[in-house]
């Protein structure tokens, strides 16, 4: 018989196995599993307690963080809209301010449109409409810069193909009417127009560059102006 | 087990004959049906409170009958058995599966059970539980009745053994330990694991063949 057979006896595990038969009372099973369920639960409880307040608070968080990037990003995007409507607010604001009671003097409403204004508004509503116009006078050239960068673009992306070619010509005419309407208006600085012969000089320079129409607005603003100017000493 | 492994693996039985042909796919299956003792408490501890359920399902009527032998007092028994579960759900979370499981239940169980000593000291393992007697239908009075009183010396011998040779005795009958494991449990070196194993396995058998003279 060896050693390890000493301590396992079939007879004596069969006989024992006969007489173990107890089984755990169902009270201590409940006990015991209840015991088990709480700690467990426990344990996820307080993790379930924290979590979804956590959760709420990342939620909030996150969506503030994204509105504030995008109102930013709006913003920095939207400063030549800002500038434009400036100009188009600013003779709006001004209407508000009751017009000088004058024959023959049109309306501040009026005066907000360029063309008239540059035709036949008093001196004094002219002033006001070239300050706004100045306003934009800094997005004028941005707008040129642009305009041209983007012609230059167009045409190196047209190539041969005479169909495209000719649609950006016509587009860059067009543009370049629109720039030269935006810039017949600065032409005559306020230095300029400090003095009647100076003012007239660049009329004339107006005239020479075949800038008709800037040029008779600006004389009749210099006439309006300067009463006493007499042209045709001027010419001679 | 082992019996039962073969058993299933035998080409007479057509149902695991598909099996047979796809080991790994039969071993996978035989996993996922019957999770590692480790790996439930392993589950438990990630708060998977059904395998802490399936664990004790396992174990507790084994751990039971072990801590009812060894008090010798149902109540001392259940004070015991509660304590025991109660360390184990303790350390769901620094349970580390270094040993396997059994080792470390029965070494919570054999702990709680000296401490309970400890704690109280008119404890006495002397009280001879009474034999919970289940019949064959088909078994002859005389045959059940010899049968109850080889139990009855079963019971007595078991209570009057030293409380180290019981203790050895009741770990490899219940938990299915080896000496080795009952050397880690009892925390003594193997060869004294084995001796009071020894001793205690002679006893019992001599209680059982020899009832004359014990009486």
């Amino acid at each position: 018989m060896t050693t390890e057979s000493n301590h396992n006896d079939p007879r004596v595990s069969e006989a024992y196995k006969g007489l173990a038969t107890e089984m755990t009372p169902p009270e201590l099973d409940r006990k015991i599993l209840a015991m088990a369920a709480g700690k467990s639960r426990s344990r996820y409880g307080v993790a379930r307690a924290w979590v979804r307040p956590v959760a709420w608070a990342a939620t909030i968080g996150l969506s503030l963080a994204i509105v504030l990037e995008i109102s930013q990003l709006g913003y920095q995007a939207t400063p030549q809209l800002d500038a434009d409507n400036r100009t188009q607010r600013e003779p709006a604001k001004r209407s508000d301010v009751p017009a000088p009671v004058q024959p023959s003097v049109p309306t501040a409403k009026q005066a907000s449109s360029p063309p008239a204004a540059a035709e036949a508004a008093p001196a004094r509503d002219v002033e006001l409409d070239t300050d706004s116009v100045t306003v934009s006078d800094d997005f004028v050239a941005d707008d040129m810069s642009m305009l041209r960068e983007a012609e230059e673009q167009a045409r190196s992306r047209a190539g041969s193909d005479p169909a495209t070619a000719a649609a950006v010509e016509a587009l860059s005419f067009g543009a370049a009417t629109t720039l030269e309407k935006k810039e017949q208006v600065r032409y005559c600085d306020p230095d300029l127009r400090s003095s009647a012969e100076t003012w007239y000089t660049c009329i004339e320079d107006l005239r020479a560059q075949g800038l008709a129409d800037a040029a008779e607005s600006e004389l009749v603003l210099l006439l309006t102006e300067f009463p006493d100017f007499e042209e045709s000493k001027q010419s001679r | 087990m082992a019996a039962n492994a073969q058993s299933l693996a035998s080409p007479s039985n057509p149902s695991t004959a598909a099996l047979c042909s796809k080991p790994a796919l039969a071993y996978a299956q035989a996993m996922a049906h019957t999770p590692d003792d480790s790996a439930l408490m392993l589950r438990y501890g990630d708060g998977d409170v059904q395998a802490f359920e399936m664990l004790y399902r396992r174990h507790k009527d084994a751990i039971y009958r072990y801590l009812l032998r060894l008090s010798g007092h149902r109540d001392s028994a259940d004070d015991i058995f509660q304590d025991v579960w109660g360390k184990i759900i303790k350390a769901r979370e620094s349970y580390r599966p270094t040993a396997k499981f059994t080792t470390f239940l029965y070494r919570v169980a054999h702990n709680c059970f000296i401490d309970y000593v400890r704690r109280n000291k008119r404890h006495s393992t002397n009280t001879v539980l009474e034999p919970e007697l289940h019949s064959d239908p088909g078994e002859s009075v005389e045959m059940a009745t010899e049968r109850r009183l080889a139990r009855e010396r079963l019971e007595i011998a078991l209570g009057t053994l030293p409380e180290e040779q019981r203790d050895a005795f009741l770990l490899h009958e219940e938990g299915g330990l080896s000496v080795d494991q009952i050397a880690t449990v009892t925390g003594c070196n193997r060869e004294t694991a084995k001796s009071r194993l020894r001793y205690a396995v002679a006893k019992l058998r001599n209680a059982i063949d020899e009832p004359a003279e014990r009486s």
